[in-house]
């Protein structure tokens, strides 16, 4: 007996929280990109995983962003200390990346550009996405041909 | 036909041609003039969440209490440079439960895609008596909400979605 009343108690005081209370509404804004990003990515074409930190500042009118992106993959590292430009269309950066990469003599010997499309999540602290690169010359390996994807943590 | 004729029949021809490709040069958009907002295009719609927490590419205007609700921007030929949206989350009971706003760019292709989402959450409490009915704590959500859209305070959507709990 003394269990059905606590249930039923539970019950009113549930029923008069629920009436008593109104319910709430999140529309998030994007947040401001500027950062230090590290996470990892996936070549699908090759299934080859690497590492990516990506360092990134904000124009001040929130627009576009800038800085350098470095690649290193598990296999050949190919792309690295790319330096980056971007378009921030709200919770959505597209990304552009003009890679050369030298070898220890100084001679170029890969060129290409990477595309990247992210979404900011989490209070502006994930950004996950795709990428697709183009204009390869030199070396292919693991991230300088094909697609991918890519998850980024703010660190 | 005499010379003469002949003569005064070519000058006409070519007047006509010469007027017909004016004509056309002065209708022809040159591809350096700077886009204008007012013959943009743009796509609006809502969907659900998809990959990557981006929306889905699949239309939607019905949606469980417990979905996220996005507004989906397409813009294409629009102006390079920055722009204001403004999205108005307009309930049931015809009060703006949310306002979102920010800053977005565009790039020289003209194109972009943009969102805003919404996300309903229960009275406190109703957790103890979802069993009974779902919607407990979502009633005031259940119904037609208007969303409005602006870009640079010029209203450029103003569309409905349903709430079914």
């Amino acid at each position: 007996m003394k269990k059905s009343n606590s249930v039923l108690l539970a019950l009113v005081i549930a029923f008069t929280m629920t009436a008593c209370s109104s319910g709430t509404t999140v529309s998030p804004e994007p947040i401001n990109l500027t950062g230090l990003y590290k996470g990892t990515f996936t070549n699908t074409d090759e299934n080859s995983t690497g590492t990516i930190t990506l360092n990134i500042a904000e124009s001040i009118d929130g627009t576009t962003v800038s800085g350098n992106i470095i690649f290193e993959s598990d296999d050949t590292n190919c792309l690295s200390n790319g330096p980056i430009t971007g378009t921030i269309s709200g919770f959505s950066l597209a990304l552009t990346a003009d890679q050369i990469n030298s070898n220890e003599s100084g001679s170029t010997v890969s060129t290409g550009t990477l595309s990247a499309q992210l979404t900011q999540s989490n209070n502006g602290n994930n950004l996950d996405g795709t990428y697709v690169t183009a204009n390869t010359v030199g070396l292919v390996c693991s991230n300088q041909s094909g697609s991918g994807t890519m998850n980024l943590v703010r660190s | 036909m005499n010379k003469k004729s002949t003569l005064k029949f070519g000058v006409a021809i070519l007047t006509l041609i010469c007027a017909f490709c004016a004509m056309n040069f002065a209708l022809a958009k040159p591809s350096n003039v700077p886009l204008d907002a007012d013959s943009a295009v743009i796509r609006t719609y809502f969907a659900p969440l998809g990959p990557n927490h981006q929306p889905s590419k699949t239309k939607q205007k019905n949606f469980q209490c417990s979905e996220q609700i996005f507004k989906v921007l397409e813009l294409s030929e629009y102006p390079a440079g920055k722009h204001d949206l403004a999205v108005k989350w307009i309930d049931p009971s015809r009060n703006v439960r949310e306002h979102t706003q920010y800053s977005f760019g565009v790039s020289d292709s003209g194109q972009t895609k943009l969102w805003a989402w919404l996300e309903l959450a229960p009275a406190a409490g109703s957790s103890l008596i979802a069993w009974m009915n779902p919607a407990a704590g979502l009633e005031e959500f259940i119904g037609t909400w208007d969303v409005e859209v602006k870009i640079n305070n010029r209203m450029v959507s103003k569309r409905q979605f349903e709430v079914i709990c």
